[in-house]
């Protein structure tokens, strides 16, 4: 998500990195004809030639709407460059000179390039450094922190990555999960990887140039053969769950068929252990601590893993627990209160329903005229829907009906339709603190099923709803 | 013709907890709809139901495996009824609680 000024000027950026880079390699173009396609001018003049066309966004750009404090932006915010050359300029060149260094050397440490010359016929990508300033809670500087990412756009299909998708847990498993660990008192305990994406394995040939103004000495006009994943390339995260994949399996994991993050070991009878992977964060559940530990061991052993206890929070859930009573609550207060800071919100009157009763929508109520189209695409629409079924497949069952209504005006939405989802919001705010909580002693499972005779006014759709419920709390 | 897609969850569900280790029995699924479930339940061929698509028979190959039970309940205790239209505050609030959404 990107709002409009903000994605021309990364372009910007990119662009001029990319000219920086032609003007380097013009002193060696001799020497990689295969270049051709990056540097089409390079025999001529360096001036190129630029369509004078004034550029214009896409009126669908308009609905990312951008606010300074959205947590979840990718920009780099004041005081942190956003090139090499800006960063040289900068009134702190020397720390990021060796925060660069040491990542350097990190590289070169973990073997993630070999430098080759490069094969006719094949095509070295770009490359970048991000820079980051961490900062504690104090808003100190903690420590500068960059990462060298792989200009990923530049690959091409069966080239440069075959496949790149790469499965994660299904949500619905981690509520399965949890309901266990409520009922049965299990342990739950979370790990993090490290740099996850650096420990996958490349299985296809990469050729990438090597980093600006780190170039080995002698050895300019090689390029780097990468042979672990960088940040950036299209392929990462398979590679990193197919390496994690065959790791956890060599200790005799078994991975389930039905969800294929999610791993299982029994060891006697009532010894077990579930992990659940999501990207870089697991989920580890057994009955037995030792269990535990083990894997934790094993797991530091191949991996730079970072534990993080009992489990209070993965992807923006928290988690509470009350162990005594066999409890688990699953909220996400925080993200709830974001988005009503987001939508401007905080201070709007609770609703008891997020739709009121015989409430329908229909395409009808879709702007006729041009003008209300203008006025509608300055409303945050999109974004205000998908953050609110974020939170729906999450923790809230309870909106999915009135989410799935408006979400079918995404294309086109009116002034009612724009209404009925702030009622939603409305109806967040006043049940923000609300909680999905796992407890019961028994595991049954239970299903309700529902449908609504041709509720949808258009198309005489009938909408299909379904629960399941399990140890007292909706799982699917 | 929900239950469809239920049965698929069922199913699902009830694969995801055999590999778990908790092999649950007959997974029951409660309808409101007569008529579903008398499709559900009853073999038969009805000449009403022809335009009912092959898919829809599904259910009843489910239910006449035995992984999964169709059963009959009112609307009004019907936890689904929250997800397929809005309803008043009471039935409302109810749903919710039954979905394990509390106050904390």
């Amino acid at each position: 998500m990107q709002g409009k000024q903000e994605s021309d000027s990364t372009v910007n950026e990119i662009a001029t990195v990319q000219m920086d880079e032609k003007y380097r390699e013009d002193d060696f173009s001799e020497a990689e004809p295969e270049h051709e396609e990056q540097e089409p001018e390079k025999a001529n003049d360096i001036e190129v030639h630029r369509s004078t066309r004034q550029r214009k966004t896409p009126s669908w750009h308009s609905d990312f709407v951008m606010t300074s404090y959205d947590a979840y932006c990718l920009l780099t915010e004041e005081g942190e460059p956003t090139t090499f050359m800006e960063a040289m300029r900068n009134p702190e060149a020397s720390m990021w000179m060796t925060a660069m260094q040491e990542e350097i050397k990190a590289l070169h440490r973990n073997h993630t390039w070999k430098l080759v010359a490069l094969l006719v016929g094949r095509k070295a990508i770009g490359n970048k450094w991000v820079y980051k300033i961490k900062k504690d809670s104090n808003d100190k500087v903690e420590r500068y922190r960059e990462k060298l990412v792989v200009k990923g756009y530049a690959q091409k299909e069966g080239v440069d990555f075959n496949e790149i998708f790469s499965p994660v847990v299904r949500l619905t498993t981690i509520r399965v999960v949890l309901a266990m660990c409520a009922a049965f008192d299990l342990h739950l305990e979370q790990l993090d990887v490290k740099t996850a994406f650096l420990h996958g394995e490349l299985e296809e040939e990469i050729y990438m140039l090597q980093p600006e103004d780190f170039e080995e000495q002698g050895k300019e006009n090689l390029v780097c053969r990468l042979t672990k994943s960088l940040y950036g390339l299209k392929q990462v995260p398979r590679c990193w769950y197919k390496r994690f994949d065959s790791f956890i399996i060599s200790f005799g994991y078994s991975r389930l068929s039905s969800d294929h993050c999610t791993y299982y070991k029994r060891s006697g009878d009532n010894d077990f252990i579930i992990l659940l992977l999501y990207v870089d964060d697991m989920l580890v559940v057994g009955p037995n601590k030792d269990q535990i530990q083990e894997l934790k061991a094993q797991l530091a052993k191949e991996f730079d893993m970072k534990d993080l206890g009992p489990a209070n929070k993965i992807l923006g859930m928290q988690i509470h627990r009350d162990r005594n009573d066999r409890k688990i609550w699953l909220s996400q207060k925080n993200y709830l209160r974001k988005i009503l800071q987001r939508f401007n919100m905080q201070e709007c009157k609770p609703n008891s329903t997020p739709l009121p009763i015989n409430f329908k929508l229909s395409s009808s109520m879709c702007p006729s005229s041009e003008a209300e189209r203008m006025e509608m695409s300055r409303v945050p629409y999109a974004s205000a829907v998908g953050s609110l079924m974020y939170a729906m497949i999450c923790t809230r069952p309870d909106i999915t009906q009135a989410v799935g209504v408006v979400s079918r005006f995404m294309a086109d939405p009116g002034k009612e339709h724009w209404n009925a989802v702030k009622r939603i919001i409305r109806y967040i705010k006043g049940t923000s603190n609300v909680a999905l909580c796992f407890g019961g002693s028994e595991l049954i499972v239970n299903g309700y099923v529902d449908s609504d005779f041709a509720g949808d006014l258009d198309k005489r759709k009938s909408t299909t709803g379904y629960v399941f419920t399990l140890a007292k709390a909706a799982v699917s | 013709m929900a239950a469809t897609q239920a049965c698929k969850e069922a199913i699902w569900i009830q694969r995801l907890m055999e590999e778990l280790g908790h092999k649950q029995q007959k997974i029951p699924v409660y309808c409101d709809s007569q008529s579903a479930l008398h499709i559900a339940r009853n073999p038969a061929f009805h000449s009403r139901t022809k335009h009912i698509g092959v898919q829809y028979h599904f259910v009843r190959e489910v239910v006449e495996d035995g992984n999964v039970d169709m059963q009959k309940i009112h609307t009004k205790d019907n936890l689904a009824d929250a997800m397929t239209k809005p309803t008043n505050t009471n039935k409302f609030e109810w749903c919710r609680s039954c979905y394990g959404l509390s106050d904390t």
